[in-house]
């Protein structure tokens, strides 16, 4: 098969939601992690912005498919209604900004209810660069996550310490679901179906469908 | 997949008209130009009228007319009436209807729903000439195609009238000659305030950059027309038009001098109608920079900060309202001698409120405009964080939503180059709230969904009507791209990803860069019926900006492009 072709080859397409207070570097993070650098001067996200990058997991090419939210607590009405249907979700807060820690419950009881009950949750505490300003341990996060039974990680959207970790992390916690038989990929509420390589005679409708609306 | 199935099956018949019977067809070839590009691969505009003609801002613009330019648009090159489709389409044209109809189901009810017949036959022409004109320009027949020569403008045409037929006329002479016979009938059917439609049905048929829309509309815009002066129909309308003959308005050093005059004011100075200004402010001033002191109090006029006459009372006006600001300010802000900023207050509730609000403000005061230099000193964010806080606690209502900042920061900026630094805090302020009286709605609507009614629109957004501006933009976009249209309803695209297009919430103040935006809201603020444009505007950076899909990608690489236009866009 021809490399080019390949390229937009994938087995599963997943969707992920990134959440959490403004400031947090929700925004740097999808940049970080699409374009494999720091986006300078970037400003606040209106509304939602998009993202999307294939990577490789488990010996499947992944397509994630990524939602990046604005923050403000104003536009919570809004950035709610993208919660459905996601995979994954990304609670990112700032290690040198202890409220925008101690916000990470409101965001995850958020992500509970809005989202499905078997989305992974990741959280994210970035900037981890930044070691002089820190207002939150590493352990007091990593505990809280463990205790809310959810995944955690450091990560710098600067230097890009931990950031393609985060996205890996969760794909691979998603296609182990799948491969477990506790999400069905063919359902597009669970946020994740099958991409244009076809895995299974009965993905075959899914697969067609997507092809034919690619307008 | 519809629109290249229908491409290719009507390019294949209009090939056959072109050979058999150019004469007996013209208006099948429509109106592309051997020059636009061939492989753009986009659906044909369905135009037709619609709805968004006949919304409350043109109520008064009638569905006749459009219909008529609809017709004419795709019309003989003797202009001799509405094009009718040539026998035997008709099929096609079913087709087309079903098709397009099927492809959003949305749409129903509306007056497209009622008047399939126009809607396919417009779209149909556009569609087959994509392939007929390429044919054409290559066979054998290309004598056939010869330019039709312009005809004599008629007498009744005025100044104006004649300044848009010559425009017309170049630009079909580039785009689509055989076209020339029409144009004084175009000119006829779109003088006065609708240009504005006939630049954006421009725009979107032959896939205008935004700049050369918005210098189109910008140099045949009518000035005695209801378009620039609605509620100026009086004396001052008339001795506004008369003071300004159309050569002064086309000439950027005409315009420059004349509104130097005015500024001047005093015994040499001249004296201009608030319609001659706007007039003037939307055909652009002269490049930022260059007169700082012009721009600041001619968007105060545009806003309402400054009468536009008499001139001898802004000084009073001004000392008025900064005083006033710098009151209400002494009551809410501290900032220190490093410009650090602190809330004050008595009441405790108050102050935790202001704190919230400021943290808020400051996050994002901190990264607006983080490329432009005058934005990163402390004293500029100081400004910034005070107005936006002192509007925040003044306007409960509002508060702050973010892009509020965005809108200030321009504000800030013009101000800043005429005045001393407090006073063009307080000035930014006072157009800020005047002007966040025209678009504080959109904000509202943005954070609270798209229902407008404070409820998070969880629900497919294809499946209800949306109502305001979003709403709008989508009825606009099903007229003029119904693929596109279709597309975003159908894959369940969050309406609100569309709402930024609209133009309404930011002005895109946060898409542009700095110099572009200034540019772009000279327009916006010298129009009378501001937000009528400003969608246009909105509407044709959409438009010209979509890039063709292309069939290898994935279907929600949509998602991808439709939020990354506005970043395409430059309007600069």
């Amino acid at each position: 098969m021809a490399s080019e072709k390949e390229k937009d080859q994938y087995d599963y397409l997943f969707k992920f939601i990134i959440i959490g207070d403004a400031g947090a570097g929700k925004s740097c993070l999808l940049h970080q992690f699409i374009e494999n650098r720091y986006k300078k001067g970037s400003s606040h996200t209106i509304g939602v912005e998009f993202g999307s990058k294939i990577i490789h997991v488990g010996g499947r090419n992944i397509k994630l498919q990524i939602w990046d939210t604005a923050g403000q607590e104003r536009y919570r009405s809004v950035t709610r209604s993208y919660y459905r249907g996601a995979a994954g979700a990304l609670i990112v807060y700032d290690i040198t900004n202890r409220d925008s820690y101690n916000h990470l419950v409101n965001w995850l009881q958020d992500a509970r209810t809005l989202a499905r009950a078997d989305t992974s949750i990741i959280t994210v505490g970035n900037k981890c660069d930044m070691k002089d300003k820190r207002a939150v341990t590493f352990l007091e996060a990593s505990r809280c996550a463990q205790e809310n039974d959810i995944l955690f990680l450091e990560t710098s959207a600067l230097t890009g310490e931990g950031v393609e970790d985060v996205f890996i992390k969760v794909a691979r916690v998603i296609l182990n679901k799948i491969e477990d038989g506790l999400i069905d990929p063919n359902t597009m509420v669970s946020g994740t179906h099958t991409g244009s390589q076809r895995i299974g005679s009965d993905s075959g409708g899914e697969a067609m469908s997507s092809k034919t609306c690619s307008c | 997949r519809y629109p290249r199935h229908l491409a290719s099956q009507a390019a294949c018949r209009g090939h056959q008209q072109c050979m058999g019977s150019h004469r007996s067809s013209p208006a099948a070839r429509g109106g592309v130009s051997p020059g636009r590009s061939p492989s753009r691969g986009r659906a044909g505009m369905a135009a037709a009228s619609g709805s968004l003609w006949n919304d409350e801002a043109f109520g008064d613009f009638g569905k006749e007319e459009l219909d008529a330019f609809f017709a004419a648009d795709g019309a003989a090159p003797n202009g001799a009436g509405p094009a009718r489709p040539p026998p035997g389409r008709s099929d096609i044209e079913a087709e087309y209807s079903r098709l397009s109809r099927s492809q959003s189901p949305a749409r129903g009810g509306g007056p497209v729903a009622a008047a399939p017949e126009g809607v396919a036959s417009f779209a149909l022409d556009d569609g087959d000439s994509d392939g007929v004109d390429a044919t054409c320009a290559d066979s054998e027949h290309v004598q056939d195609c010869r330019v039709p020569e312009l005809p004599e403008a008629p007498g009744g045409f005025s100044a104006e009238d004649r300044r848009l037929r010559e425009a017309l006329a170049g630009f079909y002479l580039a785009r689509c000659p055989e076209k020339l016979g029409g144009v004084n009938a175009i000119v006829e059917q779109y003088r006065g305030r609708a240009v504005s439609h006939l630049w954006v049905q421009l725009a979107s048929k032959y896939r205008l950059r935004v700049p050369d829309v918005v210098e189109g509309l910008a140099g045949t815009l009518y000035l005695g027309a209801p378009f620039e002066q609605p509620e100026d129909g009086g004396a001052g309308g008339a001795s506004g038009s008369s003071a300004l003959p159309p050569e002064t308005l086309a000439s950027p050093e005409g315009r420059e001098e004349l509104l130097h005059a005015w500024l001047r004011g005093g015994p040499g100075g001249v004296a201009l109608s608030e319609g001659a200004l706007r007039a003037l402010c939307l055909r652009g001033l002269p490049s930022p920079g260059a007169d700082g002191q012009l721009r600041a109090q001619l968007w105060k006029v545009m806003l309402g900060y400054l009468p536009a006459q008499p001139r001898s009372e802004w000084p009073s006006i001004e000392a008025e309202r900064r005083a006033s600001y710098a009151r209400w300010k002494a009551d809410l802000v501290a900032v220190s001698e490093s410009f650090r900023v602190d809330v004050r207050g008595v009441q405790g509730q108050q102050v935790a409120d202001s704190l919230s609000l400021l943290q808020q403000i400051q996050k994002d005061v901190h990264r607006t405009q983080p490329l432009v230099e005058f934005f990163q000193r402390p004293a500029t964010q100081a400004a910034l964080s005070s107005l936006l806080l002192v509007y925040a606690r003044r306007n409960p209502e509002v508060q702050y939503i973010q892009g509020m900042n965005e809108v200030a920061a321009v504000l800030l900026h013009v101000a800043s180059e005429a005045s001393a630094d407090e006073h063009a805090e307080a000035d930014a302020f006072w157009c800020f709230s005047l002007l966040m009286q025209d678009i504080r709605g959109a904000f509202i609507q943005a954070v609270d969904g798209c229902s407008g009614h404070g409820a998070p629109s969880h629900a497919s957004p294809a499946a209800k009507a949306e109502p305001g501006a979003v709403g709008k933009l989508l009825r606009a976009l099903r007229l003029y791209d119904p693929e596109l249209g279709a597309h975003l309803e159908g894959a369940g695209v969050p309406v609100w990803a569309c709402s930024r297009y609209d133009g309404a919430q930011c002005l895109f103040a946060k898409d542009l860069p700095l110099a572009g935006v200034v540019r772009l809201w000279d327009c916006l603020l010298g129009d009378p019926l501001r937000f009528e444009l400003l969608s246009q505007v909105g509407l044709a950076a959409l438009l010209t900006s979509r890039e063709p899909p292309t069939g290898g990608k994935e279907e929600r690489e949509v998602y991808g492009v439709v939020l990354s236009l506005s970043h395409k866009s430059s309007l600069h």
